[in-house]
């Protein structure tokens, strides 16, 4: 074509031609496209709504109006772009102006509501476009930049009537430029290539939307009624699951150390296999290695950041004679009828620990209620343990009563006159309280017995209580037996009933107590510091915990000595040795492959089994099945694979869309490739 | 510092001679010492970062494509190779220092990225299948050569303003820079649909990669429709281009998000959630390569 008929039709690349749209042109044309379809599609989606409120009589006049003034002003401009839609399609500005105008407008839905993805639904994207606008531009400008952005649909591009358009309009230029071009020949085969491609890519949407199918995230297990594809309407085929098969790396043995107060490493060794390492100042081998093994806890003599000290003690009397190390902060109940508990306790300093052995300790309260005549409880008030509690003040806060202990009795009985009398030990009698109102050491008296039962007290009670029951209870003494070691070593042995201590009696090493009657206790050695470690269980039960375990060597630079020690995976805090703490980890295991095995039926029987793997969907009946994941449970040998996710879709322009893009990608390679061209140098050097 | 760390250091420092000889170079017209030196230093600078790009994918052992930093290891020598092929052929160097530069400091970003990474539980769609390879070499030279391209526009804008010189290479550098790149992003785009085509079932699916691929596909295409075809003014459509390198900068990160089951575009967990495995201050522990010794009896 030459230049003055190009001028002539304003073909693209004449500077003068008539009717030549420019690019402000092309872009108010872009717009009004992009606003008219964007209208249209409003007033669909809201037409049905506003006739609904005019029929129930509600004013919607304005909005009639104003709708029915856009959808003139929409029918006008769509005339007159008709009008001269052949010389839009073949302007290149026109086709700049919707190219940039879709970047923007993608953009712009990125910006607004990103995250986008599988799933997404129109209800989703409105809350992601006002929680971001409401993050760019504060609250009230964010809500009207939020119902501009939803208006345009910048939040959910793929339903946004206007991008539709744009797009058609791209399509009707392509089909337009291999119209009026007329691609022939090998210079023209790239131009044709690309548009082709283009259109094919188009068509496959369309194709999608139109007569596709698609169905995410369907999960089935294993003994589940079959599932029919497609939900809904005639099923072509129904699909139940058989199995899932997965594919793992090989479980790796990670040994991990730090220096104690540091974050931790891993070390270079396999904790499955013999080998060894250097890390820092330690050197560390792995001995042994067992896949499963049962643990057991054990105290060995040791120091830790973890160690503490500890006394043996050999325990004899009722049942075996037995030694045991007793630590710090560790209980331990002997035998005998009255099941004392024993506790050592270590001081630095002598005030600390006669502080220790002459206070009292806290206990369990005791609790007296009171019990109205219809069985309710209308107030209460706590007490403490013991005869501590003679003296004390007991308030009754919601009846206004405030009473004073006056006595109480660990074993106790009423007589006739209702008096509080001792009861003979052994019998199982309960504790008694007895209170006085006030009034001074002259106000009367009333006595409670500690059985649990709400019962009218004996005697006189204040007037505030008259009528109501009382409810004294009362919990079991735990007798505590301390080994208090002061400074120097020098032990006492207290023991505590009710809290409150008794007379201590001094207890050097070699010593004998007779704690409870029948036990006998004697200190034969002195203190030490203990660790607990563990150690593979001898003869471990059927079910026992077993976990990998391994043995490993450790020595330190500076000749401090071996030692070994065994670490089992997930136990505990890390084992100390030598300054350095040690753990033993798993690792690896992950997922290579897994492949859902399904059985796939129709009316007329089973059709076989099918797998459907990762990267490996299935493709039966037109349908394309996917395996998007599946759920793990734990189980002896780790996680394994149930419960598959699967995606089921149909989409009939596949075909064309991958014709499509490899005509687009081939299109553009050589439209491009081919106008790169060797130019001399500047003074005529190639080079 | 260990032998990758420093390679790449190499592969930066050439590239940056590579871009400083450039300039003078190219200002200067009778100097063909200086333009080939500029040229050898550049061919050096890419070679050396192509291989320091595959050093570090054996290294990792997986794709680096961890962190957005991790893959400007894989973006810096495609642009310099995108500088290399216009340079040789439209012969224009005015854009070299920039371009250059621009590599040289994506490699340089990139080394402690590589060198000392996270230790990413990586989810790469199950087995990555035949996708992977295709479309990290397609996104990277897409993304290099289409950067060299908005970089060279820059200097085009701010060459024809200030200098007034004659820049018509350094226009069809900007050009052809555009047509190089433009398909290796396309194909990138085509790849990564069929990719997710295989794993979701559907090709399209709004996601961010998929988003912000397209604006800079869409960007460079109005680009080359109205410069070249349509006639638009050479500053006019240079802007587009060099505007687009914002959107390419949008688009990068998103880049290493590939389709993977469960979940479009996962591959990661944000790295400040995991510790550093390795050891600390130092290069990582070598594997052993000492032969295995016989694995113990179990119980």
């Amino acid at each position: 074509m030459s230049e003055a008929e190009a001028e002539k039709t304003g073909a693209p690349g004449s500077k003068r031609g008539p009717g030549r749209i420019g690019m402000p042109t092309a872009l108010v044309v872009t717009g009004c496209l992009f606003l008219m379809a964007v209208a249209l599609q409003s007033l669909r989606e809201n037409a049905a709504e506003t006739l609904r409120s005019m029929g129930e009589g509600n004013p919607v006049l304005p909005v009639v109006a104003l709708g029915g003034l856009a959808l003139v002003v929409v029918v006008v401009l769509a005339v007159v772009l008709l009008r001269h839609l052949g010389k839009l399609l073949v302007s290149v500005r026109m086709i700049g102006a919707v190219l940039l105008a879709l970047a923007v407008l993608v953009a712009a839905g990125q910006l607004f509501a990103p995250e986008a993805g599988p799933g997404r639904t129109e209800s989703s994207a409105a809350a992601r476009v006002a929680e971001r606008c409401g993050d760019l531009f504060g609250e009230g400008a964010g809500e009207r930049v939020a119902g501009v952005a939803m208006l345009a649909r910048l939040g959910d591009p793929a339903g946004s009537w206007g991008v539709r358009a744009l797009i058609g309009f791209l399509a009707l230029a392509s089909l337009a430029g291999i119209g009026w071009r007329r691609p022939v020949g090998v210079r023209e085969f790239g131009h044709l290539a690309a548009h082709l491609g283009v259109l094919l890519i188009l068509l496959a949407l369309a194709a999608r939307a139109l007569f596709g199918y698609h169905q995410s995230d369907l999960r089935i297990a294993r003994d589940q009624t079959p599932v029919p594809v497609p939900a809904g309407g005639r099923p072509a085929f129904t699909l139940r699951l058989l199995r899932v098969e997965e594919e793992r790396r090989p479980t790796e043995y990670q040994v991990w150390a730090a220096p104690v107060g540091a974050e931790s490493e891993r070390l270079d060794l396999d904790g499955s296999r013999r080998s060894s390492t250097r890390w820092r100042e330690w050197s560390v081998e792995v001995l042994e290695f067992r896949a499963r093994c049962a643990a057991e806890e054990r105290v060995e003599e040791g120091s830790s950041s973890t160690s503490r000290p500890a006394i043996p003690l050999r325990l004899s009397g009722e049942g075996p004679e037995e030694e045991a190390l007793l630590e710090t902060g560790q209980g331990r109940v002997v035998g005998g009828p009255r099941r004392l508990r024993l506790g050592y306790e270590r001081f630095a300093s002598a005030a600390e620990a006669d502080a220790a052995a002459t206070r009292d300790r806290p206990g369990p309260e005791d609790r007296l209620a009171v019990i109205a005549p219809d069985g309710s409880e209308r107030d209460f008030a706590p007490l403490p343990a013991g005869a501590r509690k003679v003296g004390r003040p007991v308030l009754f806060r919601n009846l206004g009563a405030a009473l004073r202990v006056t006595r109480w009795l660990s074993a106790a009985q009423l007589d006739a006159a209702g008096q509080l009398q001792e009861a003979p030990p052994g019998g199982g009698a309960p504790p008694g309280i007895e209170l006085a109102g006030a009034g001074g050491p002259e106000a009367p008296t009333f006595r409670v017995l500690g059985d649990g039962r709400a019962a009218e007290p004996a005697g006189t009670p204040p007037a505030e209580l008259r009528g109501f029951r009382l409810k004294y209870e009362t919990f079991p003494d735990r007798p505590y037996l301390a080994l208090i070691e002061g400074p120097a070593g020098a032990f006492r042995a207290v023991e505590f009933r009710w809290g409150q201590p008794g007379e201590a009696r001094a207890l050097a090493v070699g010593g004998e107590l007779e704690p409870a009657a029948g036990t006998r206790l004697r200190l034969v050695g002195a203190p030490r510091q203990v660790v607990h470690v563990w150690r593979p269980r001898q003869q471990p039960g059927s079910n026992e915990d077993f976990r990998p375990a391994c043995r490993i060597a450790v020595a330190r630079a500076g000749g401090a000595g071996r030692r070994e020690l065994w670490l089992f995976e997930g136990r505990g805090p890390a084992e100390e040795a030598l300054g350095a703490a040690f753990q033993l980890r798993t690792g690896g295991r992950e997922l290579q492959q897994q492949t859902a095995v399904l059985e796939l039926a129709d009316k007329r029987g089973t059709l076989g089994e099918y797998p459907v793997s990762y990267n490996r969907p299935l493709r039966v009946r037109g349908y394309q099945i996917v395996l998007a994941g599946a759920d793990t449970q734990a189980s002896a040998g780790g996680p394994v694979s149930v419960a598959p996710a699967l995606i089921i879709s149909r989409d009939y322009g596949i075909w064309a869309l991958y014709a499509g893009m490899f005509l687009a990608v081939l299109g553009a390679v050589w439209l491009l490739w081919t106008r790169l061209r060797n130019v001399a140098d500047a003074d005529g050097w190639e080079a | 510092m260990d032998a990758l760390g420093a390679l790449q250091l190499g592969a930066a420092a050439l590239l940056a001679v590579g871009g400083g000889f450039a300039v003078p170079g190219a200002l200067r017209a009778s100097r063909p010492l200086w333009r080939r030196l500029s040229r050898i230093a550049a061919v050096a600078g890419t070679v050396l970062g192509l291989i320091a790009a595959a050093l570090s994918w054996r290294a990792l052992g997986r794709p680096p494509a961890g962190t957005a930093a991790e893959m400007l290891v894989l973006a810096a020598p495609a642009i310099g190779l995108g500088y290399l092929v216009i340079e040789a052929f439209a012969k224009s160097r005015e854009a070299g220092l920039l371009v250059l530069l621009a590599a040289a400091g994506a490699e340089l970003v990139s080394i402690p990225a590589v060198n000392e990474p996270f230790d990413l539980p990586l989810r790469m769609a199950g087995p990555a299948g035949p996708w992977l390879i295709p479309y990290l070499a397609a996104a990277a030279l897409g993304y290099g050569v289409l950067a060299a391209a908005a970089l060279q526009a820059a200097a085009f804008l701010v060459l024809e303003h200030f200098r007034r010189v004659q820049v018509e290479r350094l226009s069809r550098a900007v050009y052809w820079s555009a047509c190089l790149g433009f398909p290796f992003l396309l194909a990138s785009l085509v790849i990564s649909c069929v990719w997710s085509q295989q794993v979701h079932g559907s090709w399209w699916d709004w996601t961010a990669r998929q988003s912000w691929t397209l604006v800079l596909c869409l960007a460079v295409l109005a680009y080359l429709n109205l410069r070249f075809v349509g006639d638009w003014p050479e500053r006019a459509a240079a802007w587009i281009l060099a505007l687009s390198l914002l959107v390419g900068a949008a688009a990068f990160p998103h880049a290493r998000e590939m389709p993977a089951p469960g979940g479009d575009a996962t591959v990661l967990v944000e790295p400040r959630e995991l510790p550093p495995q390795r050891g600390r201050g130092g290069s990582p522990a070598p594997r052993p390569r000492s032969p295995k010794p016989p694995a113990f009896t179990t119980d």
